[in-house]
């Protein structure tokens, strides 16, 4: 654990959530597969409910193969991944703060903005793992079934679902760099998630909505769309990019605030109220170091 | 050793706005010092020792450590720099040796692991216990172990010794006095006044953020109040012949005379000269009345 001990310890501190989801992604991968035929019959004929046909995405039927994999497992699969990414994201600064021990990693001549990269790096190892591990499953079972759609568009859509989960990612260390706060960060980190999700669903269920899905990242990275169109490098880059983007600011606020120590109530906008205090922040005198400390 | 400061603050403020933590500390800390920082909760030792650390930022003046600034060279003034909160938080999850692991891998040359074992030996820390399970004691003895990593040129130790019994109080001030006879800078905060009096060479007393005092502790204890009894051996000499500045008569008791003196004690033995003296009894004061001198009168 010695050379990028943080990046190795955000594996360690979630390694059982993490292989838990790698078995349920595989898991499910590999029944969403099996059980394929079955409902490709019983589908056939169905005719589904408008709102259920904004799961589909870009697949016109879910009978056919790319539709029925986008909604029994793309459409669902990335929130549990978001998830994960939200605890492990919003841990890795305010969570430190928090517990105190933020004080003793600075502590040491490291620079901020590389402990929120290590940080960031980890969790996004944290998160991909099991997103790839679903892949083998796809694999198994199209060994067994005909599934029709081969291993390489399966891979590439496992792989399109990543940038939406780096950007909530990045909105968790964002959120925790501006608040200091890890219940706060992930509770608003988690009503954009909601509002988005609400947003691009009502949106792919409404047809006079549907320039609206537009402004969520759910819609850019709509797995179906790489079955139906092929992989779009555009899409992809830009949304991670816009992932990046949001870790890099992140690391910029969190380089120029003061770090906290010990838990610290919500401040929703504490970045306002340093045009009172200085560049530093405020820390209000209740919770101020000298008083949470317990030292001095 | 050349002759830069270890520590140099200059008009360093911490202000909150609705608290003034710091208020203009100017400060110098010479390489080898055991220096004494001390003050009750809420004084601003905590923020001073953050600010140094650049964990805080300050809203005034600036500070130095080793000729680098705390905040432009921050990484630099780190990589030379040892810390022990006061209460030390380690990874619950985490052996202490793994605790060590991970924060050597942050600094330059990683963990000299003969050393660590030595000063686990010493502090009796075990370190394949995970951090968890550790009393505040034992947390206390890790931090002093991380505090330790790469042989840090100065140290920064707030309130070191909470928590910790009093055999390994005193293992921990042997270790600093080691370190400072190899040159190491201790800069040493607390609210216990007997730690400092045992192991520093200058105090600097801070009182509601403010910077009082810095002496040398001889200095500080010969400057404050003593209460001093002299038995004469006959009736005592009238209250007149000791009207001086800083001699107070306290009590008169047949042939003996109690007197509060407030710095040096020449001034009354100059006046006791003339006098035949059987007895002269002096009560070195405690740094504990020495601080609430400072705290009641503000005395700088």
């Amino acid at each position: 654990m010695k050379r990028f001990g943080l990046l190795w310890k955000s594996l360690r501190d979630y390694r059982v959530a993490m292989v838990s989801i790698a078995v349920l992604n595989f898991a499910i991968a590999l029944m969403d597969i099996l059980i394929y035929p079955s409902y490709r019959e019983a589908l056939g004929d169905m005719e589904l409910p408008a709102g259920f046909e904004g799961f589909l995405g870009e697949a016109t039927s879910m009978a056919s193969p790319e539709g029925f994999i986008t909604a029994e497992y793309f459409a669902w699969i990335p929130l549990v991944l978001i998830t994960l990414a939200i605890i492990a994201g919003t841990g890795a600064i305010a969570g430190e703060e928090g517990a105190g021990t933020m004080d003793m990693l600075l502590a040491q001549p490291v620079r901020r903005w590389r402990l929120v990269v290590e940080r960031a790096v980890g969790v996004a190892l944290l998160v991909a793992i099991p997103a790839l591990l679903g892949w083998p499953g796809f694999l198994l079972g199209e060994a067994f079934v005909d599934f029709d759609l081969g291993g390489w568009p399966l891979m590439i859509a496992t792989l399109n679902m990543l940038p939406l989960v780096f950007i909530f990612l990045g909105l968790a260390l964002l959120t925790s760099a501006l608040m200091a706060n890890r219940g706060a960060a992930a509770g608003i980190t988690t009503g954009i998630l909601v509002i988005f999700y609400f947003v691009h669903t009502l949106a792919s269920a409404v047809a006079s909505l549907h320039e609206v899905r537009k402004l969520t990242p759910f819609y850019w990275s709509d797995s179906s769309y790489v079955f139906v169109h092929g992989f779009s490098w555009a899409r992809f880059l830009v949304m991670l990019a816009i992932a990046i983007a949001l870790a890099a600011l992140a690391a910029w606020q969190f380089e120029r605030r003061d770090v906290a120590l010990g838990s610290r109530e919500w401040r929703l906008f504490s970045f306002a109220r340093r045009r009172h205090a200085g560049p530093e922040g405020h820390i209000p005198p209740s919770r101020h170091p000298e008083h949470t400390a317990g030292g001095d | 050793m050349d002759s830069t400061p270890a520590i140099l603050t200059r008009g360093l403020s911490k202000d909150y706005g609705k608290l003034l933590a710091l208020n203009s500390m100017d400060l110098r800390v010479e390489q080898g010092e055991i220096f004494g920082f001390l003050g009750p909760n809420g004084a601003g030792k905590t923020t001073a020792i953050r600010l140094l650390l650049d964990l805080i930022r300050p809203t005034g003046g600036s500070a130095a450590i080793l000729g680098m600034d705390c905040q432009r060279e921050s990484t630099a003034v780190r990589a030379v720099t040892g810390y022990l909160p006061g209460d030390v938080r380690t990874y619950s999850n985490l052996s202490g040796r793994q605790t060590v692991e991970l924060i050597g891998g942050m600094r330059p040359g990683g963990v000299d692991w003969r050393e660590v074992g030595e000063l686990a030996g010493d502090l009796a820390l075990d370190l394949d216990r995970r951090a968890g399970t550790y009393s505040k004691g034992n947390r206390q003895k890790l931090g002093i172990v991380l505090a330790m990593l790469g042989n840090p040129r100065v140290l920064l130790l707030d309130e070191p010794t909470s928590g910790l019994d009093p055999i390994v109080q005193h293992v921990f001030w042997d270790i600093l006095r080691r370190q400072a006879a190899r040159g190491t800078t201790v800069f040493f905060s607390s609210h216990v006044i007997s730690e400092v009096d045992e192991v520093c060479q200058r105090v600097g007393i801070l009182r509601q953020g403010r910077l009082v005092a810095v002496q040398p502790v001889a200095a500080m204890k010969g400057r404050s109040v003593r209460h001093v009894e002299v038995s004469f051996d006959s009736a005592p000499p009238p209250a007149s012949e000791f009207a001086v500045d800083g001699i107070r008569e306290l009590r008169r008791d047949g042939a003996t005379l109690e007197f509060e003196v407030a710095g040096e004690i020449d001034p009354l033995l100059k006046a006791l000269a003339r006098y035949h003296v059987i007895d002269l009894r002096t009560a070195q004061p405690t740094l504990d009345e020495i601080l609430l001198r400072y705290y009641r009168e503000g005395v700088a």
